[in-house]
């Protein structure tokens, strides 16, 4: 078996009254694009953002690379710049240039030496196809060039892992595309990644598995063949005659 | 980056060399206003008995020169701002005294004339010696100096005291030559006090800031799930005193602080100072809420990609959060400038010469208010606006920056 970069054991998450997370059970090995789909408000987003605590899980244990997230000894910061995340809203520091959006954390966080972060920074932007801005203000960009900014700034730290939510929600149809392709050749780089998406095709086209999430319930994991050809559960045929 | 950089450096090199100016210039002490003139000296001639020295200095110490029109006694500070005869006195019971002045615009009369003032007792007639001016200088002009010596004879002895004082032009009974001469004549008083007011309102608003920075911080602490008991205990302090600090300084007026810190306390024994004091941390309070409004502004996906990344919530907030939040705040930071520039007149309260004590000053030795206060409207009015429109330059300057970075590391 392959080496586990995120373990998730009955995790439980609520909001007030509202139950978002229900038991939930994961492991997301290394190299594999896990996709997480359903319906709107089922606890995608919710389930992602406690990878990197941006949520914090009522219940349940959360490890990364074995070591526990929820243990309140970690310290989060130091695993946070191993686990990169993308935004539905990108998310770009709009006072900061492009090539400085990628450069403050490996600065200020890692405390690599600048001349070296540069050079990665404008190496990361290179293979977003992004280099060509580095100098401009993120305010000057495209929906799609935003979003392959954001993401060469989460691969600016050399992340294990990086987590999307939603990456090309926020997008004009016509720069899906292009936003979709820098995922999929990080995919076939080999990194690992969790992604949230409404893109049956592009699901289809990357993962190595499919989660289907239902009311704060994984309700089936299945290779994407598998998940969208043959969907065991009810509720899983419902959601994918409604998205087709 | 570089030019980023550059136009940052000289940004803080301003701001600390402006702090630095704004103390010196409270420290070094209070500049006394321009008639400093009325020294008195006295010198014996003669070598007279102690009870001699005594009488002669009980008379010089009694007998002033009169306003020879409204027969009011001037002291020596009155001299300074003399456009009037005045009345001499000749006689201190036994003491004999006789007057010289220096100056060709005035003579005084070598005969004695009567001359009625009003006294404890009523109304009593006294010799004097009449000094008439003869010419007093143009509003161009301004004021002659001269040296009034009045010599006290006593039993073969003499002391001598001299008054300094000035001649001063008559300000025009009418509204335009009044207001003229009020400019022409005051220039300096309210040029003087400009800068009092200018400096208090930018170092005041500066210094502020940089307090506001340090409260808001604390202000916006929450306790989180990460935090130990102490840090949480420690946030919670702090918040709470920010608020409370904040509260405390918006809502009562600055007079009633002004008055508080000087009267009350006496801070620093040096009104400027503590009146810069006042300012400062009134405007830290009001900048504080402006900052914490534009940080609430911010958008919380801001703060999720920083932490995201790895950085903790003090270097979210120094590298993400506050300068989107300070550069947002900038044209209401202006405006408390601007509104400071006018809210300083209440510092003349604790006797500070901003522009408003110095117009008040100006008003009061004429008697007329309506030509000095219209000409101190004016000069705010001119301020406020001037200082509106730069800002407005700079806002627009630092907005194009910002849309189209010039950027190399
Ligand atoms: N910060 C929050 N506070 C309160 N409720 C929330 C919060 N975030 C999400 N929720 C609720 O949790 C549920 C799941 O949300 P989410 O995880 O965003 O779903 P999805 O990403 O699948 O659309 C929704 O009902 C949503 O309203
Ligand atoms: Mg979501």
């Amino acid at each position: 078996m392959q080496k586990k970069i995120i373990e998730i054991n009955n995790l439980k998450k609520s909001f007030g009254q509202n139950v978002v997370l229900k038991d939930i059970n994961l492991d997301i090995y290394q190299g594999e694009v896990l996709t997480i789909i359903g319906s709107s408000g089922s606890g995608k987003s919710t389930l992602l953002r406690c990878m990197n605590l941006l949520e914090e899980p009522d219940e349940g244990e959360i490890f990364f690379e074995n070591v526990s997230l929820t243990d309140s000894s970690v310290n989060i910061n130091l695993l946070r710049t191993k686990i990169g995340m993308v935004f539905q809203s990108f998310n770009l520091f709009n006072h900061l240039s492009v090539l400085d959006n990628c450069m403050l954390a490996p600065l200020k966080v890692l405390h690599q030496d600048k001349k070296a972060v540069k050079e990665n920074a404008l190496a990361m932007l290179d293979s977003v196809g992004m280099k060509a801005f580095q100098n401009q203000s993120p305010l000057a960009l495209s929906g799609g060039q935003k979003q392959r900014v954001a993401i060469a700034r989460a691969l600016a730290m050399n992340p294990d892992i990086l987590l999307f939510d939603e990456p090309t929600s926020a997008l004009d149809p016509e720069m899906v595309g292009e936003v979709l392709e820098v995922i999929k050749s990080l995919a076939r780089s080999g990194m690992t990644m969790v992604v949230v998406t409404h893109e049956m095709e592009f699901a289809k086209a990357v993962s190595s598995r499919v989660v289907f999430m239902d009311d704060g319930v994984i309700l089936e994991t299945n290779t994407p063949d598998q998940l969208f050809q043959n969907p065991k559960e009810e509720r899983t045929k419902q959601f994918l005659r409604r998205v087709r | 980056m570089m030019k980023k950089r550059i136009v940052f450096k000289i940004i803080k090199k301003i701001i600390i060399s402006a702090i630095v100016l704004g103390v010196i210039y409270a420290l070094s002490s209070q500049k006394t206003p321009e008639n400093s003139l009325q020294a008195i000296t006295s010198i014996v001639e003669g070598t007279p008995s102690s009870e001699t020295l005594a009488v002669l200095e009980i008379a010089s110490e009694m007998v002033v020169p009169y306003n020879y029109l409204n027969k009011q006694s001037l002291s020596s500070t009155r001299l300074t701002q003399l456009s009037g005869d005045m009345a001499l006195p000749s006689q201190y019971g036994d003491v004999s005294i006789t007057w010289v002045s220096d100056t060709e615009r005035m003579t005084i009369d070598s005969e004695l004339e009567n001359f009625s003032v009003a006294s404890p007792q009523g109304s009593v007639n006294i010799l004097i010696y009449h000094a008439r001016i003869l010419s007093l200088p143009t509003i161009l002009q301004g004021s002659k100096n001269f040296t009034l010596t009045a010599y006290f004879h006593y039993n073969d002895a003499t002391l001598m005291k001299t008054y300094e004082g000035a001649l001063v032009a008559v300000m025009p009974a009418d509204f335009f030559g009044g207001v003229l001469f009020t400019i022409v004549r005051y220039s300096r008083l309210f040029f003087e006090g400009m800068i009092t007011t200018l400096g208090l309102s930018l170092t005041g608003t500066i210094i502020g800031f940089i307090l506001a920075l340090i409260l808001v911080f604390l202000r916006i602490q929450t306790p989180s799930f990460h935090d130990k008991k102490g840090i949480s205990v420690l946030k919670k302090a702090g918040s709470s005193f920010a608020k409370g600090y904040i509260t405390l300084f918006r809502g009562t007026p600055m007079i009633v602080q002004a008055s508080f810190f000087w009267y009350g306390l006496g801070l620093f024994g040096n009104a400027l100072l503590c009146g810069l004091f006042v300012v400062s941390l009134n405007t830290a309070a009001y900048i504080a809420e402006i900052l914490r409004g534009s940080i609430n502004a911010i958008d919380k996906g801001q703060t999720e990609a920083s932490r995201s990344l790895g950085l903790s919530q003090v270097q979210t907030m120094r590298y993400v959060i506050f300068p989107q939040s300070v550069k947002n705040s900038m044209p209401a930071i202006g405006n408390e400038f601007v509104i400071n520039v006018k809210d300083t007149a209440v510092l003349s309260v604790i006797g500070i010469f901003e522009l408003f004590n110095q117009t008040t000053k100006v008003a009061g030795i004429h008697y007329r208010q309506l030509e000095a206060y219209l000409v101190v409207a004016a000069i705010y009015l001119v301020l406020t606006y001037t200082i509106t429109k730069i800002l407005q330059k700079v806002e627009k300057r630092f907005d194009l920056k910002t849309i189209d970075l010039p950027s190399s590391v």
